[in-house]
């Protein structure tokens, strides 16, 4: 009896499964989630930890960001791709500000003229019709950095500065800082800054040439990521001998081992990430007509070797880039 | 256990039933599997032909508006229509491709693409109205609008390549579900294909079996053995039908073993019966024969054969030449009943003695009674049984002849039967004879073998030519009343080879026979 009963249910069974595959198989893929509002994010570089938290935005408001990296940092090109994101008349725009440039208030100017917010991180630009701006105090890492470079070198030292461009408002903002701080010490002095336009080749040509002809500079101060990330590696190779005290900005894996190392004291971080997530909060408030801060500072932090183990927990993600 | 079905129809009915279920279920199966790996076919299809279709459109459109727009006069109100027509034609087409909702990005690919089309098609209403107008930049315009034109083409490869992906993920998903819905199903085939073989063997165990071991059992059957084979076929196995058919074909057989068994006892019977028949004729044989016997002791032949001698002599010296004749022959016969005593004679023998008596009752008749002989010479040498004819041929006398005055005449003949198997011997007297029931009464006594004293002639010489010749002889009686009487007996006839000396010596009798025997009758 057990048996019949068996062997009459397992072909039903199997027939049942059957069809539960079929059904399953020719059920239209489930429908994709539409979304709310669509912003784009063009930023110079691939900045994966903005793209993160703009990310958690989306996910958070239904939202929906496209992230539009331009291949090189070429200014024209830059501002060209932002005309373009504007023709495509996106909910929002959230972008860098990298220069004054004509060419980037005009454009904001056609953003603002059809009406679709344009958000500015990482560097500012004001007196322009950006709506908000999110990103770091410019001045308070300057300051940040200055007074690290104090505590470090005891309040004397032959200061260099590696900037990417003196144009870009941002470093200007930071070195103006650095060099107020340290003017209250006599003996410590901004002696050049280089510009490196963020370029790996223009660092590894102008830095140790710098560093040879100018035998008394004794601390560096790195005002831009790339420059932290391949200046350990220029000093580790060449210059190990050599007593530096550097202070670094932004904060990378590179930049963490030299930390580790000892060869960097220190470096004020930015926080990405937060940029990118107050961004997009921000525009999905302003769509939505609630009262947003013209300046979200997103704050620094100071990493050191004591505190490298102190981590924010950031997740950075995938992040697929498109360009035009 | 499953239970064995009712009968051929309902088995057969369902194997039937399951053969179909299957065939429709491989058909659905088969139908279901196409639908499957059609389904995504069919939705990869219809994006690809829009997007294919958009950005044909869209490369032809730009080409007539950027020619149209180049040219030094103003376009006419049905071109401008035409170009209109165009872009929402795009917009539809972009409108219809959203709507696909392929995945999320490429959603967004199609906003971004209508909001290009939007800022395409305000650019180009521009420059078609601003023709003429000084105040319009229409070369930076152009630009603007070649630019936008240029990033929504460039579009394609990504949008393109986007959908491929996402097609490329449903074909493989849709692979899968085919695979694993053609597994399920085979599994349930599988399963199908193990009722039908059971089912099957089913058949096989209850109709097919039985069937092929009574067509076996009826051809190796032979009747006249039938007792021997006692094998009766096992129904068990077999489905009603054919439990049915084997229990006819065991009753069947039980009956011809029966009846074969009761035909051997029935033949056996005979064969007691005749055994005990046989046993009776014996006995009454040695009856009679002691009565003979009996007489015999009591008579002294030689006493009897020496005065008759003295009588003969004494007639022969007074010169009756006739008496002297007639105790030679009352001589011969006498010896002949006392010295043949159960002996057998042939035939010829039998009938010279015959004649003896005859003549001895011609002279004590005279006239009254004619004897006649007609004889076939041809089984003479028969032997049987003495002292047969002349009781016959006395009955005829006493019974038949009776009290007729004259006219009376008895025939004695001899024939052999057609095929040579019996020879008869008959006596045929044209006396009173006898009605039906008295001749069907005295056929009855004669062979019943009762022995009534002083009538039993004829039961006599039935009962010794009964025993004499096994029971193949016989006597038939026919008679008429008034008429005649005829007796004939019948004897099997034996083609015996005879000595010489036994043939010259019965031709010698033969011929005096033949002499002594023609003799005329007077007719009556």
């Amino acid at each position: 009896m057990k048996r019949s009963i068996f062997s009459r249910l397992l072909p039903i069974a199997c027939l049942l499964v059957l069809a539960l595959i079929y059904v399953r198989a020719t059920q239209s893929p489930a429908k994709v989630e539409d979304y709310r509002y669509r912003y784009t994010f063009l930023c110079p570089l691939n900045w994966s930890n903005v793209a993160s938290g703009l990310l958690q935005a989306d996910r958070e408001n239904h939202t929906n960001t496209k992230m539009m990296g331009v291949s090189q940092m070429d200014i024209a090109k830059q501002v060209k791709t932002l005309e373009q994101v504007i023709l495509s008349r996106p909910d929002g725009i959230i972008t860098a500000a990298p220069v004054d440039s004509e060419g980037f208030r005009a454009a904001l100017k056609e953003a603002k003229k059809r009406q679709i917010p344009v958000i500015l991180v990482d560097s500012d630009l004001p007196g322009t019709e950006r709506d908000c701006y999110v990103g770091t105090d410019n001045l308070q890492n300057g300051t940040l950095a200055g007074e690290q470079m104090v505590k470090a070198t005891g309040g004397k030292g032959k200061i260099a500065c590696l900037v990417s461009s003196m144009d870009y408002p941002n470093q200007r903002e930071r070195v103006d800082a650095f060099e107020k701080v340290i003017a209250a010490w006599p003996e410590m002095e901004v002696v050049d800054i280089l510009e490196c336009h963020s370029s790996r080749l223009e660092i590894m040509d102008l830095l140790p040439s710098f560093l040879l002809s100018h035998p008394e500079v004794d601390a560096l101060y790195l005002t831009e990521a790339i420059g932290g990330s391949l200046v350990g590696e220029i000093l580790t190779a060449q210059f190990s001998s050599r007593p530096l005290t550097i202070v670094s900005t932004d904060d990378m894996a590179s930049i963490r081992a030299y930390l580790e190392k000892g060869i960097y004291c220190a470096t004020i971080a930015q926080r990405p990430w937060e940029e990118g997530y107050q961004a997009g909060m921000a525009l999905t408030a302003i769509r939505e007509g609630k009262p947003v801060p013209k300046i979200i500072y997103t704050g620094s932090r100071v990493i050191t070797r004591e505190n490298l183990r102190e981590q924010e927990n950031t997740p950075i993600e995938e992040v697929v880039w498109d360009y035009y | 256990m499953k239970k064995a079905p009712k009968s051929i129809a309902v088995m057969l009915r369902r194997y039937a039933r399951l053969f179909l279920a299957i065939l429709v279920l491989t058909t659905l199966i088969g139908v279901g599997a196409y639908s499957i790996s059609s389904t995504a076919s069919y939705q990869q299809n219809r994006i690809l032909f829009l997007i294919n279709g958009f950005y044909q459109n869209l490369q032809e459109s730009h080409t007539e508006v950027a020619s149209d727009v180049s040219l030094v006069e103003a376009v006419s109100p049905e071109r401008q229509g035409a170009l209109r027509e165009r872009i929402s034609l795009l917009r539809e087409t972009l409108t219809q491709m959203r709507a696909l909702k392929i995945s999320l990005s490429f959603t967004r690919d199609v906003d971004d693409l209508l909001g290009l089309l939007a800022s395409y098609e305000q650019i180009m209403e521009g420059l078609l109205s601003a023709k003429g107008r000084e105040d319009y930049s229409h070369s930076s315009a152009y630009r603007q609008l070649t630019d936008v034109y240029e990033v929504m083409n460039g579009s394609f490869h990504r949008v393109y390549g986007e959908v491929l992906s996402v097609c490329e993920a449903s074909s493989r998903q849709a692979e899968r579900y085919s695979l694993m819905y053609l597994l399920a199903a085979a599994l349930c085939l599988v399963f199908f294909f193990r009722y039908l073989a059971s089912e099957m063997r089913q058949i096989e165990e209850t109709i097919t079996q039985p069937i092929e071991q009574l067509e076996e059992e009826l051809m190796g059957l032979d009747l006249n053995r039938a007792e021997a084979e006692t094998a009766l076929l096992s129904p068990e196995n077999a489905c009603d039908d054919i439990r049915i058919l084997i229990g006819v074909y065991n009753s069947m057989l039980q009956n011809i073993k029966s009846q074969l068994m009761e035909r051997e006892a029935n033949l056996q019977t005979h064969l007691a019966l005749q055994q005990q028949e046989m046993e009776n004729l014996q006995i009454r044989y040695a009856l009679k024969k002691s009565q003979l016997s009996n007489l015999q002791s009591q008579i002294n032949p030689h006493f009897l054969f020496n005065t008759l001698g003295l009588i003969s002599q004494s007639a022969y010296l007074e010169g009756d030449a006739n008496t002297v004749s007639l105790l030679q022959m009352t001589s011969d016969l006498l010896r002949y009943y006392l010295d043949y005593g159960d002996k057998a004679v042939t035939v010829g023998k039998e009938l010279e003695m015959l004649g003896n008596y005859v003549a001895l009752q011609e002279q004590r008749f005279g006239d009254r009674i004619c004897f006649r002989f007609d004889l076939d010479e041809s089984f003479r040498e028969v032997k049987m049984p003495n002292v047969i004819l002349q009781p016959l041929v006395e009955n005829a006398i006493l019974h038949g002849i009776g009290m007729m005055r004259s006219g009376a005449r008895i025939t004695i003949k001899t024939q052999l039967s057609e095929d040579g198997q019996m020879g008869l011997l008959s006596i045929l007297d044209n006396g009173e004879g006898m009605d039906a029931d008295t001749l069907r009464a005295v056929d009855q006594t004669m062979r019943s073998g009762k022995i009534v004293t002083g009538k039993d002639g004829l039961s006599n010489v039935f009962l010794r030519l009964s025993f004499f010749y096994d029971g193949r002889a016989d006597i038939r009686l026919e008679s008429e009343k008034g008429r005649y009487t005829r007796v004939t007996v019948l004897l099997p006839v034996k083609a015996e080879e005879q000595s010489s000396q036994e043939k010259d010596k019965d031709q010698e009798e033969q011929q005096g026979e033949k002499a002594g025997e023609e003799e005329p009758c007077t007719e009556s």
